[in-house]
């Protein structure tokens, strides 16, 4: 994006000296940060995937960037390890399992209610949403026990359905809060207009509203996903770690032995588990970008 | 099919399908009952929200509220005793303060990074690449993030090979650097154990400010420019005002996130060396102590530290809304 | 303007498509995925492949056992088994559980968690408990006995043969008002002193006295002796409490005085106890004793202690650390083989207290009366199960009827011999004295020691301040 105003007639595009070695030093130094922040940020990825391939014997003795100088150090022994039996393969389509069932959900509950806030009023409407509100302070920990006594009563405990209505549940407050703040965005003419051309509250929820908060909707599912996909004690209460429910969190913890053995193992496990919320984050991306206030319709 | 598959397939196609049969078979009943439709519309339509909320958190938080007037084995009436000894017991005053140290420098670090990077990246052709860099610790588990910063902080005495990245990397650079126990001197560890958390939650910043950044009326800005504004000033008095209302809902965030944090601490050190948060604590109360009581007067205590920061995000959100 | 799209959404059809293949990606991947392991569900994990093979005679005489058990029906039906053995010690369990699953018909759902003790309380008090546990916290279990969660174990084990193979002082540990709750099945022999065999050069079995000795005459040399690390993340500061500081006070005051420490009557600004954190802040804060002195000591992580011990030339000689070390050390540190690694039981004080070992491990209690939970209780405490145990090369089992011959590496081999089979040592084999502190006493002697030893000074505050802890947690 160019410093200098595009309007200028093109006669008085003349750059002075001395500007232009300011130009300069501020696009290195503008360069120079970013740089050196992506740097930071890097740092501690490589240093786990670094630390994926090499021996075990080494963890502990060198630090990481020593691979650099002795390339030899490269082994995927680590990975065939954690891979071996199948249990990791089979975790991974465990945490699937839960994951994408318990995204779909969140999201388009959440998408309901939260149309329903913005565009629905209602009295008590306050109330509710103070509650809803102050349910996103509330610490997951607390709600173990009893929410682990109902699904024992129901017998849920350690069947997939306990992990779907627990992750959604405790994801809904974030999603329709998001949901709502986004809905209300939506200029009231779109909504009357269809109202006036006889669609329902429902169609027009579905067929209207909901592509325009495509940006959102995509950024509630990216979040869901990942937050659950990442999860560790969730699963473990209510879903036990079972080789055959276990998700991959679960499973990649108990890759380490008694005494902390394994941290080589562990780091090839935590490399594995990174690749599906990385590869759903950068493939939603795009709608993120997108912008919160795209395509808002003048006229 | 294996049972995996058969949930996978059923999850994935019943949900999408049941909410839509609930909104069609919710406008039949609406259709049905002689009553405020709008209204009851409005409720049916918040029903399957309710009922799960319900389940999963309000009851609960019912619970917890009524064990935390409790003493710790659930029997014995207390009433205020826990919650006085939350402000008075020396431990846990300590233990609300290094939250409270959190809540400060955590906003600040991941609301000023994310809106550094978010005007930089904006003027760099390399914008995507260094954002999706900036935003992948977000997508990251706390079991690997704490594999990655255990080989960074990683402690070795002076004059041995320096394993840890961040000692290794000072010990080059800083002539006569002493390494330094990251995560268990209390001079340090808190910030160390921030940082991790500004790294995993910048990303989202970033993603959010980025957007709003680009959404920041071009005209505005070259206006500014023709008028001689420098970049300072063009940041200032155009840029900043047009994101206040993202900044708001960032910083919150941040600040609700800085109030519940566990998993970085929990992992980390445990809690240990002065580094106990209140989730941490309330945690060990619970499952180590086995003071019920205890633990749910604290979780109260940070729910009720958490709501006026969201009731005050709810009232910046409102403002943007009708601006 | 009819329900058109609104401009900058994207278009209906290509959501849609994106979305169909994302589904039937999904649904190939587990089908696919399914077809791999011939839709076996669920997955019982395979032992690793570096790991030793059972032998196939230990296996049927597992299987024969386990036939006798249910005498001879295939009762069916599962187990569900929550245990705290992780990793490739996890494997192993399962390896010796499969002859049980063989010959009964019985499925074993074994759940692993670091997290189990908190995992049982949840689930108990949920009105969920497991079958089974396999339990590395005394008392929690004595806990739940005493307030009947357990059931006993009298009529379910052969209790002759078990009173003959296993220590008295761990099945007394088991036992709440006369019935056995729960039985060691693995355990773990804390503090011996290991080093290398190729460089140390000192008293192979010393008293204390002797050792202290030797120690200063190469800390006159400049050649610090200790090695020692307890940084451990949230338990910092265990190794010096667990395989120095109990060892010290069990080897000068015995197991009776030791009962008296746990159960919170000796307190612990009595001399017996400061005399025992005295010594060992007299060894780990002095740069001439220990490498590094007690920053190094504070900060070096427990793994990489010994690593002193394998270079050239060594920097440290001895490392007080449990029995694991000996089989970690081959396959972690650079250089150095199973060959180079020689222990010695902690040195003797007290010669009547010289036999006393602590041990802590892993306990079998039944929550469920269930006929497949009994049987698989009755399974784990039959010396061919224990042999298999051994053989997986990962554990050491208290049962005296296993052949020291099973264990694959003759280090395990000596270890068995002397500390597991011999008459004298399965008298006094007794519980780490950590272990059997309330949990906050644990967590706060821990901490503490570690601030203790980087002040010494401050010794009679800590002390005064484990003593409160043990008030409140009472």
């Amino acid at each position: 994006m160019s410093v200098l105003p595009r309007t200028l007639p093109r006669e008085q595009v003349s750059i002075p000296r001395g500007f232009a070695l300011r130009h300069g030093l501020r696009r290195f130094a503008l360069h120079a940060v970013v740089i050196a922040i992506c740097a930071v940020w890097l740092v501690p990825t490589v240093s786990l995937l670094v630390t994926s391939v090499r021996p075990a014997a080494l963890l502990l003795s060198s630090g990481w960037w020593h691979i650099f100088s002795s390339p030899g150090q490269f082994t995927l022994s680590n990975f065939g390890h954690v891979l071996e039996g199948g249990q990791l393969g089979h975790s991974f389509v465990n945490s699937l399992v839960i994951v994408v069932p318990v995204t779909i959900a969140t999201v388009l509950i959440g998408a309901v209610a939260g149309y329903a806030f913005a565009w629905m009023p209602f009295p008590g409407e306050a109330l509710v949403l103070v509650l809803l509100v102050a349910l996103l302070g509330l610490p997951v920990q607390v709600t173990l026990v009893p929410v682990l006594q109902m699904f024992s009563a129901l017998h849920l405990a350690g069947r997939f359905p306990a992990a779907w209505i627990a992750y959604t549940g405790y994801m809904l407050p974030f999603a329709v809060y998001l949901m709502r703040s986004f809905f209300k965005k939506i200029p009231k003419e779109i909504i009357e207009a269809a109202h006036v051309d006889g669609a329902s509250p429902a169609t027009t929820c579905l067929r209207i509203a909901m592509p325009i908060a495509a940006p959102a909707l995509a950024s509630l599912a990216t979040l869901v996903f990942v937050w659950t996909w990442n999860d560790l004690l969730v699963s473990l209460v209510y879903l036990g770690s079972g080789p055959a429910v276990a998700p991959m969190p679960v499973t990649i913890a108990n890759l380490i032995g008694s005494q902390g053995q394994g941290q080589e193992l562990l780091a090839a496990g935590a490399v594995l588990s990174l690749v599906m919320p990385v590869a759903v984050f950068f493939a939603l991306q795009r709608y993120f970008v997108r912008g919160i206030v795209a395509g808002a319709v003048k006229g | 099919m294996s049972r995996q598959a058969l949930d996978l397939a059923l999850g994935t196609t019943i949900i999408p399908l049941g909410v839509v049969a609930y909104l069609v078979a919710s406008e039949g009943a609406v259709g049905r009952f002689r009553v405020d439709r709008p209204t009851l519309r409005a409720w049916l339509w918040l029903a399957p929200t309710l009922v799960l909320i319900g389940g999963v958190l309000v009851y609960p938080l019912l619970k917890t509220i009524y064990l935390s007037v409790k003493g710790p084995d659930s029997e014995k009436f207390v009433g205020t005793g826990n919650y006085k000894a939350i402000f008075t017991d020396p431990s846990l005053l300590s233990v609300l303060k290094v939250n409270l140290l959190w809540i400060v420098l955590f906003p600040l670090g991941a609301v000023l990074l994310g809106l550094v990077t978010a005007v930089l990246l904006d003027r760099v052709r390399y914008e995507r690449i260094a954002k999706a860099i900036i935003t992948v610790p977000t997508a990251i588990s706390f079991v690997a993030g704490s594999v990655m910063w255990r080989l960074i902080y990683t402690y070795n005495a002076p004059g041995t090979p320096q394993i840890g990245t961040l000692n290794a990397f000072l010990n080059t650079v800083l002539p006569g650097f002493v390494p330094k126990a990251w995560l268990i001197d209390s001079r340090f560890n808190n910030y160390a154990l921030i940082f991790v958390g500004v790294w995993m939650g910048t990303g989202l910043a970033t993603l959010i400010l980025s957007a709003a950044v680009k959404a920041v009326p071009k005209e505005l800005v070259e206006a500014a420019r023709i008028d001689g504004a420098n970049e300072w000033h063009v940041f200032r008095r155009v840029m900043l005002p047009e994101l206040v209302p993202a900044l708001a809902v960032v910083t919150t965030t941040a600040v609700i996130a800085a109030i519940k944090v566990f998993d970085i601490v929990y992992v980390m050190t445990g809690g240990n060396y002065n580094t106990d948060v209140i989730a941490t604590r309330m945690y060990s109360e619970q499952f180590a102590y086995q003071n019920t009581g205890l633990a749910c007067a604290i979780a109260i205590v940070l729910l009720l530290a958490a709501t006026p920061v969201l009731l005050a995000n709810r009232g910046a959100m409102r403002r943007e809304a009708s601006a | 303007m009819r329900f058109q799209n609104a401009p900058g959404a994207p278009r209906r059809g290509h959501v849609g498509r994106v979305l169909a293949t994302a589904v039937a990606a999904f649904l190939a991947l587990a089908a696919g995925y399914d077809a791999g392991t011939g839709g076996a569900s669920p997955v019982t994990r395979i032992a690793r492949s570096d790991q030793p093979d059972l032998p196939a005679a230990s296996l049927s005489a597992a299987e024969k056992a386990a036939r006798a058990i249910t005498h001879g029906k295939k009762i069916g039906g599962s187990v569900d088994f929550l245990g705290v053995v992780t990793g490739t010690a996890g494997d192993a369990l399962l390896a010796a559980l499969k002859p049980f699953e063989t010959a009964t018909g019985v499925k074993v759902n074994y759940e692993a968690t670091f997290s189990q003790q908190s995992i049982l309380q949840t689930r108990i008090d949920a009105g969920n408990p497991p079958d089974l546990v396999f339990s590395s916290y005394p008392l929690q279990l004595v806990q739940l006995a005493k307030a009947g969660k357990l059931i006993p174990l009298d009529g379910v084990v052969n209790m002759d043969a078990v009173r003959k193979q296993y220590p008295k002082p761990l099945l007394d540990l088991g036992t709440v008002k006369g019935n056995l709750y729960g039985f060691f099945s693995i355990v773990n022999y804390h503090a011996l002193v290991w080093y290398n065999a190729n460089k140390y050069g000192g008293p192979r079995h010393p008293t204390w006295a002797q050792l202290a000795r030797w120690t200063k005459a190469s800390a006159a040399q400049g050649k610090p002796s200790w090695c020692m690390g307890i940084e451990s993340g949230a338990t910092t500061g265990w190794p010096a409490a667990n395989e120095v500081l109990d060892a010290l006070f069990v080897r000068r005051y015995g197991p009776a005085m030791a009962a008296r420490w746990e159960q919170g009557k000796l307190p612990w600004s009595s001399p017996q106890v400061k005399w025992a954190w005295q010594s060992v802040g007299a060894i780990f804060t002095d740069p001439k004793l220990v490498t590094g002195g007690a920053a190094a000591v504070a900060s070096t992580n427990f793994l990489a202690a010994g690593n002193g011990m394998f270079t050239s030339p060594p920097t440290c000689y001895l490392l007080p650390q449990a029995q694991w070390y000996g089989s970690y050390v081959p396959a972690a540190v650079q250089g150095a083989t199973a060959a180079d690694v020689g222990y010695f039981a902690f040195p003797s004080i007290t010669p009547k207290y010289r036999d006393a070992q602590m041990v802590d491990g892993n306990q079998v209690a039944m929550l469920r009366n269930r006929p497949q939970a009994r049987a698989l209780a009755a399974y784990m405490s039959t010396p061919q199960f224990e042999t298999l145990l051994a053989q997986t090369g990962q554990f050491l089992v208290p049962n005296a009827a296993v052949p020291t011959g099973a264990y694959p590496t003759s280090l395990s081999r000596t270890l068995a011999k002397e500390l597991v089979v011999s008459k004298a040592t399965q008298a006094a084999t007794i519980l780490l004295p950590s272990v059997l502190f309330p949990v906050p006493v644990t967590n706060q002697f821990f901490k503490n020691l570690t601030s203790y030893l980087q002040n010494p000074g401050q010794l009679d505050n800590y002390l005064r301040d484990m003593d409160s802890v043990v008030k409140s947690s009472s």
